[in-house]
C-alpha cells in the first residue's frame, strides 16, 4: 500500500538533509512505528507520505514515496490546530469536500463521535475545547472518512490513560480490517499491544527496522536516540532519580508558598475550591490530575496572574493580595506550558537578559549573567541564534533558562516536558533537581504520572479544582 | 449588546438565512421607492408590524429609540429651516415639514428593517450566505471566526508570561513597548499557525480537486414551508410600492 525508495528531503533553507536514504513499505493491514528522538525526521517524513511535502511546504525531494489507492487519514503533530467554530462544523467539513451529501454525513459523523467519545462536544466551540478533547476530534477529523492508509503523528500525546487504551483497542480492530496504519512516536511501550513493525530514525536516517519481537534486540541503541522502550519509570529511575531515601520531609521549615483556603471563580464557575498547598524550599511538589481539573489555574494563582476570590496566598511569607503580576513574581520564576508565549527577541542571548533589564539590571551585568545561564544549561553555542530558528525542545530549553536567570527562589512549571523525547525530559528533571537542592522550591503540572512519581518528593492530585490530600511520598 | 438575540423565538428566526436575507432586500427596495408621506406612513407601520409579529419585540422598539429622536430632529430641522417651504405658518414651514417626514420615516423603516435582519441572524449565518455567493469567501471567514478567539487567548497567555518576567504597564513609553514585547510572539505564532491551517486544508481536500463546501443545502434554500408567507409578501410590498412609484 505505501512504497517509499530512496527518499531524501532537504529544505531550502537548511544545508543538511532532514530524511535521508529512507527506503520502507507497508502493506494493508500492517501497523508501521515509526519511532525517533526529537528533531528525528518522523513529522518530515508524515509529511512526505501525506504530500504535504512538497505540495505545500516547499522541500527539494529525491527517491520516491507512492501511496497506492485508498483514501488518506492524517493526524498532525500539532492537534490544537483546528480550521472551523465548532466540532460538528470541523468533522463535517472533511465530508462536505468529498462530496457526501444529506444522512449520510450524519450517520458517518455520528459514528465516528461515538468511537472517540466526543458526541457530548458536538456543539461546543472548538476554542474552548481541552488539550486532549481537541486531539480527540483531531483524530475524528482523520477517521471519519474511513481512510485505507491513517498517518498518525504522536497520536497519544495528549490523551488520558484509560482512552489511549480504548483507542489502541480500535486501531488493532481497524488493522485487522485492512487499513494500513502507519504511527509516530517516541516511545514504542505505549504502542506494545499493537502487532507493529518499527521503523528507527535518527538524524533522519532510518537506522534500524523490524517486528515487535526484534526491538529488545537493539534496546541500548534505541534508547540512546531517546525512545522509550520499557516504560518511562525504569528509564527515568536509571537516570539518577532512584532515590526514595532521599525523599526527606519539609515541614519543619516555613513555606515558600502558602495557600490556605483558595477559591476561584471564572465565569460564575468554580474552577478551584478550598484549596489548601504549602511548598517548602527545596522541595519539589508535583500536581497531577485530568484535564479541566484546575492544575493550571492553581499555578496562576500562586504568581499572581488569577486573584483569588477568597483566602490567603503567601509567597515567602508575604501576601500577594493586590500586586501587580510584575510584582508578585519577583522571587517566582513561572514557565509557561507553550515556550513560544514569551520568545521575542532576535537573538537567545537578548531573549534570557530581558527578564533582568525589565526588573532594573544593567545591561552589561544582564548580558553576562544570561551568558553564565546559557552555559550553565549548556547551550551557550546557541547564544547569537534566533529563538524561532531552534527546534520547539531547544526553545523549552531557552524559556527555561529566561526564567532561570533571575534566581528566583519559587519555581513554577507548567507541563515542562510535554513534546521532550524521554532523554531530554530526563535532562531537564536533572536541573530541576539540582536546583531544589539549591533550596529553590518547585511546583510542577504534570499529566506523566512516572515523572511525577519519580522526581517529586510530594505529589499533589486535583480533581473538580479540589485538591486531594495525598501526603509525603516516604509514607 | 449583542446582535444576535436567541432568546426570542418567532418564525422568522427559523427561516433560513437565505428567505431572510431575500425578504430584507424586497422590503428595503419597496422603501426606497416610496416617495409619498402617506405611502411612506402605511409602510413603516407595516414593518413595525412584521418586525414585532416576527419576534423581535420590546428589544426591537428599545433599541429604535435614539434614531426615533433623530427622525424627530430631522423634521425639525426641515420645518423651520427648509428654504423650499412655500407655506409658512410663523416659524414653520408645510413642505420643508412634509420633506422632513419622508426621510425621517424613510430612515426609520430602514433601521427597523436592518435590526430586526440583525437580531434574528446569527453572524455565521451571514458568512454561510456569503458562502453561497462565493465559496472561498465563505470558508475564510468562517476560518477568521474560528481563529479570533485563538488569538485572544494568546494575546492573553503571552501578556501573562511577560509579565511574569518583569513586564509592566506604568507610563507611556513603557506601554509601547510591551504591547511589541506581547505582538511580536502572538504575530509569530499565528503565521506558525497559518502554515498549519493550510496543511489541514490540503489534507482534508479542500482546493482544486475538492469541493469547496461550509454549508449544508437546507441552510442555504430560500423557499421552505416556514419562509413562503413572507417571501410572497415582501414581494407584493415591493412590487406595491415601484407601481405605486411610476404611476
Amino acid at each position: 500500500m505505501l512504497y517509499i525508495h530512496n527518499l531524501t528531503v532537504c529544505f531550502q533553507d537548511a544545508s543538511k538533509e532532514v530524511l535521508k536514504d529512507i527506503s520502507l513499505s507497508l502493506k494493508a493491514g500492517e501497523v508501521g512505528l515509526v519511532l525517533g528522538g526529537n528533531d528525528s525526521g518522523k513529522s518530515t517524513l508524515l509529511h512526505c507520505i501525506s504530500g504535504i511535502i512538497p505540495r505545500i511546504k516547499k522541500a527539494s525531494l529525491s527517491g520516491s514515496c507512492t501511496v497506492v489507492g485508498g483514501q488518506l487519514g492524517v493526524l498532525l503533530q500539532d492537534s490544537d490546530l483546528f480550521l472551523l467554530t465548532t466540532v460538528q462544523e470541523e468533522l463535517d467539513f472533511c465530508l462536505l469536500n468529498a462530496g457526501v451529501t444529506g444522512n449520510v454525513i450524519v450517520k458517518m459523523r455520528q459514528q465516528v463521535e461515538k468511537q472517540l467519545k466526543i458526541d457530548k462536544l458536538e456543539q461546543r466551540q472548538m476554542h474552548t475545547l481541552s488539550g486532549g478533547e481537541r486531539q480527540r476530534v483531531a483524530l475524528g477529523a482523520a477517521l471519519i472518512s474511513r481512510p485505507q492508509l491513517l498517518l498518525l503523528d504522536e497520536p497519544l500525546a495528549q490523551l488520558d490513560i484509560d482512552f489511549a487504551e480504548t483507542f489502541l483497542n480500535y486501531l488493532c480492530y481497524l488493522a485487522q480490517a485492512g487499513v494500513c496504519i502507519l504511527v509516530s512516536s517516541t516511545s514504542s511501550y505505549s504502542f506494545r499491544k499493537l502487532p507493529f513493525r518499527f521503523f528507527l530514525l535518527e538524524e533522519g536516517r532510518l537506522i534500524e527496522q523490524g517486528d515487535r519481537k526484534s526491538l529488545n534486540a537493539i534496546k541500548e541503541k534505541a534508547e540512546k536516540t531517546g525512545i522509550d522502550i520499557d516504560g518511562k519509570d525504569l528509564l527515568f529511575q536509571k537516570a539518577g532519580f532512584c532515590c526514595l531515601s532521599q525523599k526527606k520531609s519539609f515541614h519543619n521549615s516555613v513555606p515558600v508558598l502558602s495557600m490556605h483556603n483558595v477559591s476561584y471563580a471564572y465565569q460564575d464557575c468554580f474552577q478551584l475550591k478550598d484549596v489548601e498547598l504549602e511548598v517548602f524550599a527545596g522541595e519539589i511538589v508535583a500536581i497531577t490530575g485530568p484535564n479541566g481539573s484546575g492544575k493550571t489555574t492553581l499555578l496562576k494563582l500562586a504568581a499572581g496572574i488569577f486573584q483569588a476570590e477568597c483566602g490567603e496566598i503567601q509567597v515567602l511569607g508575604k501576601s500577594i493580595r493586590g500586586l501587580s503580576i510584575a510584582e508578585a513574581t519577583e522571587k517566582v520564576g513561572f514557565l509557561f506550558q507553550n515556550p513560544d508565549h514569551q520568545l521575542f527577541q532576535s537573538t537567545v542571548n537578548k531573549e534570557v537578559a530581558w527578564g533582568l533589564l525589565t526588573r532594573g539590571c544593567e545591561p552589561d551585568i544582564a548580558t553576562k549573567k544570561a551568558w553564565h545561564m546559557l552555559k550553565k544549561l549548556g547551550i551557550e553555542h546557541l547564544a547569537h541564534e534566533h529563538p524561532y530558528s531552534l527546534s520547539k525542545a531547544t526553545r523549552q530549553w531557552v524559556a527555561l533558562a529566561s526564567v532561570l536567570v533571575q534566581d528566583p527562589l519559587l519555581l513554577l512549571l507548567d507541563e515542562p516536558t510535554i513534546g521532550l523525547d524521554t532523554l531530554a525530559a530526563t535532562r531537564f528533571m536533572e536541573w530541576i533537581m539540582e536546583l531544589a537542592e539549591k533550596l529553590v522550591a518547585v511546583a510542577l503540572v504534570t499529566h506523566q504520572k512516572e515523572l511525577a512519581y519519580n522526581f517529586a518528593h510530594r505529589v499533589v492530585s486535583m480533581n473538580e479544582g479540589r485538591v486531594i490530600p495525598a501526603g509525603n511520598l516516604m509514607s | 449588546m449583542p446582535l444576535y438575540v436567541a432568546k426570542e423565538k418567532g418564525f422568522w428566526y427559523q427561516t433560513p438565512v437565505k428567505a431572510k436575507f431575500f425578504v430584507f432586500s424586497m422590503l428595503l427596495l419597496g422603501l426606497l421607492f416610496s416617495a409619498q408621506f402617506n405611502v411612506l406612513m402605511a409602510n413603516v407601520a407595516f414593518i413595525l408590524l412584521f418586525s414585532v409579529s416576527a419576534g423581535g419585540g420590546i428589544i426591537l422598539i428599545k433599541r429604535c429609540k435614539p434614531f426615533v429622536f433623530f427622525a424627530l430632529f430631522i423634521i425639525a430641522f426641515h420645518t423651520v429651516l427648509n428654504p423650499a417651504s412655500v407655506t409658512w405658518w410663523g416659524w414653520l414651514g408645510w413642505e420643508g415639514f412634509i420633506y422632513g417626514s419622508v426621510v425621517g420615516l424613510r430612515l426609520l423603516g430602514i433601521v427597523l428593517l436592518t435590526q430586526i435582519f440583525l437580531m434574528s441572524t446569527t453572524f455565521k449565518e451571514v458568512i454561510l450566505l456569503f458562502s453561497s455567493w462565493n465559496k472561498d469567501l465563505g470558508v475564510i471567514m468562517l476560518m477568521v471566526l474560528g481563529i479570533l478567539p485563538v488569538l485572544y487567548q494568546e494575546l492573553n497567555n503571552t501578556s501573562q508570561a511577560q509579565q511574569s518576567r518583569g513586564l509592566h504597564w506604568k507610563g507611556l513609553r513603557s506601554k509601547i513597548k510591551a504591547y511589541l514585547v506581547m505582538l511580536i510572539p502572538v504575530i509569530i505564532k499565528s503565521l506558525y499557525r497559518a502554515q498549519g491551517m493550510a496543511y489541514l486544508l490540503y489534507l482534508r481536500n479542500y482546493g482544486e480537486d475538492g469541493i469547496r463546501q461550509v454549508a449544508t443545502e437546507e441552510l442555504l434554500s430560500t423557499w421552505t414551508k416556514g419562509s413562503r408567507l413572507p417571501v410572497v409578501f415582501s414581494i407584493l410590498f415591493c412590487i406595491g410600492n415601484i407601481t405605486g412609484f411610476i404611476l
